[in-house]
């Protein structure tokens, strides 16, 4: 299958300008202005085929909104080939936003204080949509998503999870080949997360629309992409699909226990029978014990822990997409 | 004709939005009144005294003044919220603008509309041809032609400034500050003939800040204190093609810029 979006060795630098205080400074931070060099993206390559949902993550601050805005044609990269529809995407930016939807999770693209429904009216006009396929379109995804009755809300009067609803449709309004969605489930609660996604599934399914998502949000991942990219401090550590991801590096749980009472690290040595596990100290009552889920079951653990210490409460919780990324490094 | 249709529907929705905050502009209506009243009174309690100041008699300057007014309703209507380029560019809601396919400037310019200071125009239009009626003007249709090219270049000029000092935020992210100071220089030009300033001030908002070529140059020509017009008339063209290359220049390098370094 084809390409339909390419990458080749980018790199992106943003100079930050460090002002000093002090009478003396001002001048000096004007005349000569200290300045450092960030690198938000470095080297990256890859290639993403159409229909593919490729989730791209990474911890706050890692090169995530910066790729997706030099893709969606708001930045230039400094260095390296950027192909959109085998396109440069900001030489080509009018042409290449027609087939491009763009959804920020923390910024709604939809206008403040007028109804939803007239936002989507101008965007009709402005991405020029026949009325026809314009109103099949607001039909159909607000059924889908279950915002019929709040399209004529002020988008100020709307909850989080409502506007993003909205935000989602603004942004398939004009049918494009390709969702950016850039943490589209932050601060949404598990009910409307489980809509958006079956929402962006379907979508994926019958449209054959590409999704390229970033989130920290295990369970985004987990349910919607065939294909995760991993990266950190701009460079990429991991493209691939998400099975062989888990395979590789998600061997570990996270098992929190709290005794009764202090027990040194040493203390529990009893547990070295049971291999490839880490013990960590949280606090002086709390252990944090990451163990392989693979060779042994945390029953094991745990009666283990039980018949020699006095535990006094214990939880298990996966790892989270930090603790994917520091396995990974 | 496509970015026209565009714009005025744009244009429809910044309506509706005004029609949600009714009461603020009932309020805004009556406080422009104020405003312009006591300022006209304050004009005429002290040429009461004087007569006439630099040769400008009242009503010569009432009309110096409503011109004035009138421009800056129109553009404060339709242009004012330019300056909101600030706001965009620092909280990155600019990236908004380049994600559809028209052009940034006509999605910041189509942005608002703000119908109160549409009552700052009518009031300066009935002032000042109220004026040139109490000043035994023929409003002939030269004249009339003449008062509303008047306007349109007023209008030209404040959105010219305002445009190319709001480009500045791409470098320095705040502009805004610049525009307030030059509140008290716009003052100055309204309500007084600029003549009766000096010589550095009057470079000043002839060329630089270019205030001056909003009323006081299109009362000279309109109202027949100068004998030769055309003079006036290619200078205030030429400083009004210079400030739009500016501005046109400033936008896209400031454009490239953002395109380099993001908000």
């Amino acid at each position: 299958m084809e390409n339909i979006i390419e990458i080749m060795n980018v790199r992106k630098i943003y100079r930050t300008y460090q002002k000093k205080s002090g009478l003396k400074n001002i001048i000096k931070n004007i005349i000569y202005p200290d300045f450092k060099d960030f690198i938000a993206v470095d080297d990256m390559s890859f290639f993403i085929r159409k229909g593919d949902i490729v989730g791209y993550i990474g911890p706050n601050g890692a090169g995530k909104s910066t790729t997706i805005k030099m893709l969606t044609g708001i930045l230039m990269p400094n260095s390296g080939m950027i192909k959109v529809f085998g396109k440069d995407p900001l030489e080509y930016r009018k042409e290449n936003s027609k087939h491009i939807g763009v959804v920020f999770g923390q910024k709604s693209q939809l206008w403040w204080d007028i109804p939803a429904i007239e936002s989507l009216e101008l965007l009709k006009g402005i991405y020029k949509v026949p009325d026809c396929d314009f109103k099949d379109r607001v039909e159909k995804y607000a059924d889908m998503l279950q915002v019929k009755e709040f399209l004529n809300l002020p988008v100020r009067q709307m909850s989080l999870g409502q506007r993003m609803k909205c935000d989602l449709i603004a942004a398939l309004i004009h049918d494009p080949s390709i969702l950016f969605l850039d943490e589209p489930t932050i601060g949404l609660d598990v009910a409307t997360k489980d809509r958006l996604r079956e929402f962006i599934l379907e979508l994926n399914r019958t449209k054959k629309v590409t999704v390229f998502l970033t989130t920290h949000d295990m369970q985004d991942v987990e349910k919607l992409c065939n294909r995760v990219i991993l990266i950190n401090h701009g460079r990429m550590l991991y493209d691939g699909d998400l099975e062989s991801v888990k395979e590789k590096y998600i061997r570990y749980r996270n098992l929190k226990v709290v005794f009764n009472k202090t027990y040194s690290i040493d203390e529990l040595k009893f547990l070295k029978d049971f291999q490839d596990l880490r013990i960590q100290n949280l606090d002086d009552k709390t252990m944090l014990i990451q163990y392989n889920y693979k060779l042994y079951s945390v029953t094991d653990i745990v009666s283990c822990l039980l018949k020699n210490t006095e535990v006094a409460d214990f939880s298990i919780k996966d790892l989270e997409i930090e603790d994917v990324i520091k396995e990974v490094c | 004709m496509e970015s026209i249709q565009l714009y005025f529907d744009l244009i429809k929705a910044g309506l509706k939005r005004f029609a949600e905050y009714r009461s603020s502009f009932i309020a805004g209506f009556f406080g422009l009144i104020m405003i312009n009243g006591s300022s006209i009174l304050l004009i005429w309690v002290m040429l009461k005294n004087f007569h006439t100041l630099n040769e400008w008699t009242f009503w010569q300057i009432v009309f110096n003044y409503c011109l004035f007014l009138s421009c800056l309703g129109f553009h404060n209507t339709f242009f004012r919220h330019i300056s909101d380029l600030e706001n965009h560019i620092v909280n990155g809601t600019f990236d908004r603008f380049l994600l559809r396919p028209v052009s940034p400037l006509l999605q910041l310019a189509s942005e608002k509309i703000s119908i109160t200071d549409l009552c700052d125009f009518t009031t300066g239009m009935i002032g000042a041809l109220f004026a040139a009626k109490m000043l035994h003007i023929q409003i002939t249709v030269g004249f009339m032609l003449g008062f509303i090219l008047s306007i349109i270049n007023g209008v030209y000029v404040f959105t010219a400034i305002l445009f190319s000092v709001s480009c500045i935020s791409f470098w320095t992210m705040k502009s805004k500050s610049i525009l307030y100071s030059t509140n008290e220089i716009q003052e100055s030009v309204q309500h007084y003939p600029i003549s009766i300033f000096n010589k550095a001030f009057k470079f000043i908002v002839t060329v630089l800040l270019p205030y001056g070529l909003v009323n006081y140059y299109p009362s000279l020509i309109l109202l027949n204190k100068v004998n030769v017009h055309w003079v006036y008339v290619i200078m205030i063209a030429l400083v009004d093609m210079i400030y739009g290359v500016i501005g046109a220049f400033l936008w896209r390098r400031g454009l490239k810029r953002y395109n380099g370094s993001g908000s």
